[in-house]
């Protein structure tokens, strides 16, 4: 059974690895019509690093669901290849955070033996999420860049302690719900047909909702400021079963993001070059405009690696990575990313339907949201569907702290469906009980 | 929704739970599983939340199908669109100046003509130190330092001038800096080799080439050609894309103009006009030469009196073209439409004698002779002394209708052909608003106002036996192939008969030889013409201010030139006979010369 389920990830992973290889030759070819001299050392590279978290997953976790590293390593592999085309710079530096975050998801597999124990250390995880925070906001240590003040620098190395943040909530948020869920369920208010729980409980919703309010006017970052959200208010409901949550929730974060928009020239600029961003072209809807030119000159299939013109947009490598798939991969390149992070998302919330484990569940559960909610927030914002806030695609943007935490919440993930898979196998008769009817 | 429906399915759940929730060490979680204490159970099988799952999942999945229909609407059915004006933004256009035609006098000596001249600029991104940048290059632009390194210090501009259309010497010691983020671009910029001559003819450009005034701007059409374009690709900064498509469209030269204007004639005009201003201290003056049998201009000057510490010179750039612009009361010479109108009549001959009294009282007004004179003058002897009295007499004869007709005929009161830019039509009443005293002031030039250009086409009529061939200023023009285009003579027309230009010629060669024209006479040949004094408005107040004038032409026999010299405001011999005569006899001396027209005595 286990050998199987490995086999199949391995099996994957070597037609990720053939995908990834042949991307990156693409984009050389394009270059110069001559072999690239590395080719041989990426291919060993990519072979390695898929093989560590292969084996890894073979010793650690033997039993975890097959399709999330292919599928993370897919669209990393993606990511690497449309990278390298537009910087050559910064794909040296994307390789080795590739190479950290496959290190930081063989230690979690290796640390977090046991799933339970994060919900132990829920209120510690809390504490260092919030640290985690208001990190950026410390005076000297904070960096703001492009308008948001989401980083911290320690010398020449900069990141984003909110990608860590994210993570530690999700762990406290979800310990805390299992633990909450029927206060927080039980109403006591009633307006209308909404039934509100009893102020008293409210509380760490407040507080999550302080964060983000924090987080969207102090760091200016409206992006992850309704991811945060978007998360928590997920994670009651699901806790919960009270669509009332998600209402609140939502009007929690309108009125936010409206006193966002009062307050800030850059949220208004991007809702308006969001409604219209053509009398604007040359100026603040450059980026949006150049990302709907990149979208359309790659068409159903592209214009081919290393062939488009993706570098016209600013910030490709990180925001708009999806705009330079959709220009040189086209719409099959595009969609078959966005399946592939659908697939993802999809199979952690099995993952999450699966476990037995109200934690467990809750957490995964919690992390899916992050995976689709983040991915569409973004692809949303580089397609015009919704304002642009600027925020990684999970896996595929240009960012250390991004790919570090996104893998991290890849060996979760995994390690939550190991402890599943494992306790049915422990437990035969149970299994029927476990499985989804 | 009920609030407490995990409560009420608690009971139907089966009592298992996970060894992992019993050995967790969690408080709560210890006291919750066991379902024989606490009715709140984990969320174990039945009470999992599935259903709250999967429609999470299921609108996630939603919202992704939104966003695979949206990039199926961009990238297929949008496509070309967004493709169009991504492409069309990508390769910008750089407009290729076309190269402006030059001007040629009629011998082909360059008057204007466009020469290629650097313009250095900088894009102030590029540059980290500003100062250094300007402290190399203000002493080779001859610019302060503290402006050029503002200049170069613009934050947020990708394009600033340094300096535009500088010699190529400057611009060779810039470029041997080698400076990063400094760059040149060529453009033409418009050079007078002549200096001042003739420039209120041939008018200026502004920076971008473009005409403004004179033959510049009334050319424009023919000297300015077609700009090309040039398409080139561009990375968001605006930087040219090394290798990127260029979609050259090939400027179209503009064409040379071959102008009637001599060189020499004209140096000579407006030397000698510049001359005659400076002694008569007169306010200004200008004199028009003209070939009589095409009506081509040979000369035509402006000439700025001498003001405080300025000599009298040349008209500069920017200055009206005067002879076509300004307009004056002529004052005698109109004598001759007046007798024209009345020989062509019939009604008189240069014989017919005429009761001349010293002075006329019409409606209040006292018309009066200058000149003491017999009591009986002849036509000819009217003209010859330019008997004001003589003139309203003829006139009287000649009637209103007959005389305005003339007037009109001869041209008055409308454009020359040339339709100069900024010309005067003059100013001439309508019949039907002549006054009591219309027909005593205008037979002898006053009541009426004409350009310098309007007179002198009266006597090149008279000149060319009575047709009237317009002015031109241009010959012909040369494209861009070196192919000349002549331009066709305009039609002429008959203003008078043969005989009468004739008679007028006799008359007229009466006042330079025997008249108030004697000073416009020149050894050799026979000289016609008419001097001309009008006094300026306001007439009644002194100081009188006047206007002198002499139009005429040579030789008689047979006429070749003929010219206009007008002074504005003379306040030394301010008539037209002692110093516009002798002005005009200078000028035609020295145009006879250069036509090598022979002389008859």
């Amino acid at each position: 059974m286990r050998q199987k389920l490995r086999n199949a990830e391995l099996r994957l992973g070597l037609l990720v690895v053939l995908i990834t290889t042949s991307g990156y030759l693409l984009v050389q070819l394009a270059d110069k019509p001559k072999l690239p001299s590395d080719l041989w050392l990426f291919l060993g590279v990519v072979i390695a690093l898929y093989g560590a978290a292969h084996f890894a997953v073979r010793r650690l976790a033997p039993n975890a669901n097959p399709v999330l590293l292919p599928l993370a390593a897919f669209l990393n592999g993606i990511g690497f290849v449309v990278i390298s085309r537009l910087d050559r710079d910064l794909a040296r530096n994307q390789a080795a955070w590739t190479a950290a975050g496959v290190a930081a998801f063989i230690i979690t597999l290796a640390l977090v033996r046991r799933i339970r124990t994060l919900e132990r250390y829920r209120y510690t995880f809390l504490f260092i999420g919030i640290i985690a925070v208001l990190l950026p906001l410390v005076p000297k240590l904070g960096k703001e860049i492009n308008g948001a003040r989401l980083w911290v620098g320690i010398g020449p190395l900069n990141f984003q302690p909110g990608e860590a943040a994210k993570v530690l909530l999700v762990i406290f948020f979800a310990a805390y719900l299992v633990d909450k869920r029927e206060l927080l369920a039980s109403g006591t208010r009633k307006f209308g047909r909404l039934i509100l729980p009893d102020p008293k409980h409210l509380g760490p919703l407040l507080l999550v909702w302080g964060i983000s309010i924090l987080i969207m006017v102090r760091q200016k970052d409206l992006g992850s400021a309704l991811l945060f959200f978007t998360v928590f208010s997920t994670m009651l409901y699901i806790a919960t079963d009270r669509v009332s949550y998600l209402v609140i929730g939502g009007v929690l974060f309108i009125g936010g993001a409206t006193i966002a928009y009062q307050l800030f020239d850059h949220v208004q600029t991007r809702v308006s070059t969001w409604i219209d961003p053509w009398p604007v072209a040359d100026g603040k809807g450059f980026q949006i405009v150049q990302s709907m030119f990149a979208f359309g000159t790659g068409g159903l299939s592209g214009t081919g690696l290393g062939l488009g013109n993706p570098q016209q947009i600013p910030n490709a490598a990180t925001d708009f990575v999806f705009s330079a798939v959709g220009e040189e991969l086209g719409l099959i390149g595009a969609v078959a990313v966005l399946s592939a992070i659908l697939l993802l998302v999809g199979s952690s919330f099995n993952i999450a339907i699966k476990t037995p484990r109200p934690f467990s569940k809750l957490f995964a559960g919690g992390l899916a949201t992050i995976l689709g909610v983040q991915s569409f927030i973004i692809i949303a914002g580089t397609t015009r569907v919704i304002p642009l806030t600027g925020i990684t695609l999970p896996f595929v943007s240009y960012g250390g702290s991004s790919l570090v935490a996104n893998f991290v919440i890849l060996a979760l993930l995994m390690r939550i469906s190991d402890d599943t898979a494992r306790a049915a196998a422990e437990q035969p008769s149970r299994t029927a009980h476990a499985l989804p009817q | 929704m009920a609030p407490d429906r995990e409560l009420a399915t608690a009971g139907t759940r089966s009592p298992r739970h996970s060894p992992s929730a019993r050995s967790s060490s969690s408080r709560h979680r210890t006291d919750r599983s066991d379902p024989s204490t606490n009715s709140r159970r984990p969320l174990t099988k039945k009470n999992v939340p599935r259903g709250r799952i999967i429609s999470i999942f299921v609108v996630i999945a939603f919202v992704y199908a939104v966003l695979g229909a949206r990039l199926f609407d961009i990238q297929v059915s949008q496509k070309d669109q967004y493709q169009e004006v991504g492409l069309a933004q990508r390769f910008q256009s750089v407009v290729i100046p076309s190269e402006r035609g030059s001007i040629f006098d009629r011998n082909g000596n360059a008057l204007a003509v466009s020469v290629e001249r650097m313009s250095i600029w900088a894009d102030p991104r590029v540059i980290k130190n500003p100062d250094t940048y300007a402290r190399k290059l203000a002493p080779i632009l001859g610019v302060e330092f503290n402006g050029l390194a503002n200049s170069l210090g613009t934050k947020n501009r990708a394009f600033v001038y340094l300096a535009r259309q500088v010699e190529p010497e400057i611009s060779n010691q810039v470029k041997k800096l080698n400076l990063a983020g400094v760059g040149f671009t060529p453009e033409t910029k418009r050079y007078y080799p002549a200096g001042d001559l003739a420039i209120p003819v041939l008018g200026f450009v502004g920076t971008d080439n473009n005409g403004l005034s004179g033959l510049e701007v009334d050319q424009e059409s023919q000297l300015a050609g077609k700009p090309g374009k040039m398409s080139v690709e561009k990375d968001p900064q605006g930087r040219v894309l090394p290798d990127s498509q260029q979609r050259v469209f090939e400027p179209k030269s503009g064409r040379d103009l071959l102008l009637t204007i001599d060189q020499s004639m004209q140096y000579e005009v407006e030397r000698v006009l510049v001359d005659e201003v400076t002694i008569a201290k007169a306010k200004g003056g200008v004199a028009v030469l003209a070939d009589v049998r095409t009506g081509d201009i040979l000369a035509m000057a402006n000439v700025d009196g001498a003001i405080t510490d300025v000599p009298a010179h040349p008209a500069k750039a920017g200055s009206a073209n005067r002879a076509l612009s300004d307009v004056f009361e002529p004052g005698s010479t109109n004598k001759v439409v007046t007798i024209a109108a009345a020989i062509e009549a019939g009604l008189v001959n240069s014989n017919t004698a005429f009761e001349v009294p010293s002075a006329l009282m019409i409606d209040g007004t006292k018309f009066e002779d200058v000149h003491s004179h017999p009591s009986q003058l002849s036509v000819a002897d009217i003209l010859r002394i330019s008997s004001n009295v003589g003139a309203i007499l003829i006139a009287r004869t000649l009637g209103a209708d007959r005389f305005d007709a003339a007037l009109r005929l001869f041209g008055f009161g409308q454009k020359t052909e040339l339709n100069f830019p900024g010309e005067a039509s003059g100013i001439l009443l309508p019949r039907d608003q002549y006054n009591a005293t219309s027909m005593a002031s205008m037979p002898v030039g006053s009541g009426l106002a004409v350009t310098a250009m309007q007179m002198l086409q009266v006597y090149l009529t008279i000149a060319n036996g009575g047709i009237s061939v317009p002015p031109r200023l241009i010959s012909a023009t040369i494209d861009a192939n070196g192919e000349r285009h002549k331009k066709p003579l305009a039609s002429s027309r008959r203003v008078i008969s043969e005989s009468t230009a004739a008679t007028l010629t006799t008359m007229l060669e009466g006042v330079v030889s025997d008249g108030t024209g004697t000073k416009a006479s020149v050894a050799g040949y026979q000289v016609a013409g008419k001097t001309g004094t009008a006094r300026k408005p306001p007439y009644e107040k002194p100081p009188y201010r006047y206007v002198a004038s002499f139009v005429g032409f040579a030789p008689t026999e047979a006429p070749r030139l003929a010219a206009i010299v007008v002074l504005d405001e003379p306040q030394i011999n301010a008539t037209g006979g002692l110093i516009a005569a002798p002005t005009f006899s200078r000028i035609i001396q020295y145009a006879l010369a250069v036509d090598r027209v022979p002389a008859t005595s």
